[in-house]
């Protein structure tokens, strides 16, 4: 059974902050969601090796994309499974067609970017689900 | 001698029980490695690469829904692999997008045309008859391959998988889209047994 464990890691880019830029100022980012908020490990011990830190999203016509850093705490590579869950401005489910877990890997001290885009324009919100094959 | 055949009956029976296999229903979304070969999760892992990765293309991005029409993935690995399984989870996990439409012409040009004149043979109230010739032409035409590298070295099995998939305008002939998944599988013998 997977022990849902919400990783409290350090994380960045949670402020809405103007960034100047050859003398324009870009208007504010929207805040974006932490990983806190949106990553589920289900494995004990593998949010030890794992730190997830900055998650940003961005709408581009109609669809939510997303992408999550993750870095390998340890010396040695880490296999580890990941899957999306898709949910609309409702709560319902949605894109489970694609809801299936896959493989991922990450070498030792090597930092990765999982991504993924909304399956649909109904897409609002989502969660990352990681956990060590098997479990 | 009758309770000689009874022992054996039994016994038979018993024997047989103790072999009967277990079954139990299994999540078909986990991450599958029986074996090395082609299997489940790289269905989905490529399906989820590909549809993510196609709609992020303009002319479905800003929602003019076109029309595909699922060609050929050409199965280029030395492996038996269902590739319409595969082009199927990729259509419906668009068809789901709401983005993208297909046509069904690949999969039931028979089928459709058999009914067309099925409603035009005079069974069906001519108000609501489908005439022929409506048919929408696609404009685009999703076509690929998947391609493997086997290597073996001692007890290891190195596999290497290459799925290609192109999305080309049907009136231009021109690639719009065009995206890959590679994975790769190692698999290790044991010392003893198979």
């Amino acid at each position: 059974m997977m022990i849902a464990t919400v990783v409290a890691g350090s994380l960045v880019g949670c402020g809405a902050a103007s960034n100047t830029l050859e003398g324009r100022t870009e208007p504010p980012r929207p805040s974006q969601p932490t990983a806190s908020e949106r990553v589920v490990i289900g494995s004990p011990g593998l949010a030890r090796d794992l730190k997830f830190g900055d998650v940003v999203t961005r709408e581009e016509g109609l669809l939510l994309h997303v992408q999550v850093s993750l870095e390998n705490d340890t010396k040695s590579a880490v296999n580890f499974e990941y899957r999306w869950e898709w949910t609309d401005a409702d709560g319902f489910q949605l894109g489970d067609t694609l809801s299936a877990w896959q493989p991922g890997f990450v070498n030792g001290g090597e930092r990765k970017l999982l991504g993924s885009v909304g399956p649909g324009p109904a897409a609002r919100n989502f969660r990352l689900y990681v956990r060590r094959p098997g479990d | 001698m009758k309770l000689v055949q009874v022992v054996c009956l039994t016994g038979v029976g018993l024997s047989f029980a103790g072999c009967a296999r277990q079954v139990s229903y299994q999540d078909p979304t986990r991450v599958e490695t029986v074996t090395e070969e082609w299997g489940s999760s790289d269905i989905q892992t490529v399906a989820d690469r590909m549809a993510n990765s196609m709609v992020r293309l303009p002319e479905i991005a800003n929602n003019s829904r076109p029309i595909v029409q699922v060609s050929t993935l050409k199965n280029k690995t030395t492996e038996h692999i269902d590739t319409k399984s595969i082009t199927d989870k990729i259509r419906t996990a668009l068809i789901k997008t709401g983005m993208v439409r297909f046509t069904a012409v690949s999969d039931a040009a028979a089928e459709i045309g058999e009914n067309i004149d099925y409603q035009q043979g005079g069974a069906v109230n001519k108000a609501t008859a489908k005439k022929s010739g409506k048919q929408v032409g696609a404009d685009y035409l999703l076509y690929g391959e998947v391609d493997s590298i086997v290597k073996q070295a001692g007890r290891t099995t190195d596999v290497y998988y290459k799925l290609t998939l192109n999305l080309a305008n049907v009136e231009t002939g021109i690639i719009e889209w065009s995206d890959e998944k590679e994975i790769r599988k190692q698999a290790e013998r044991p010392l003893l047994g198979y």
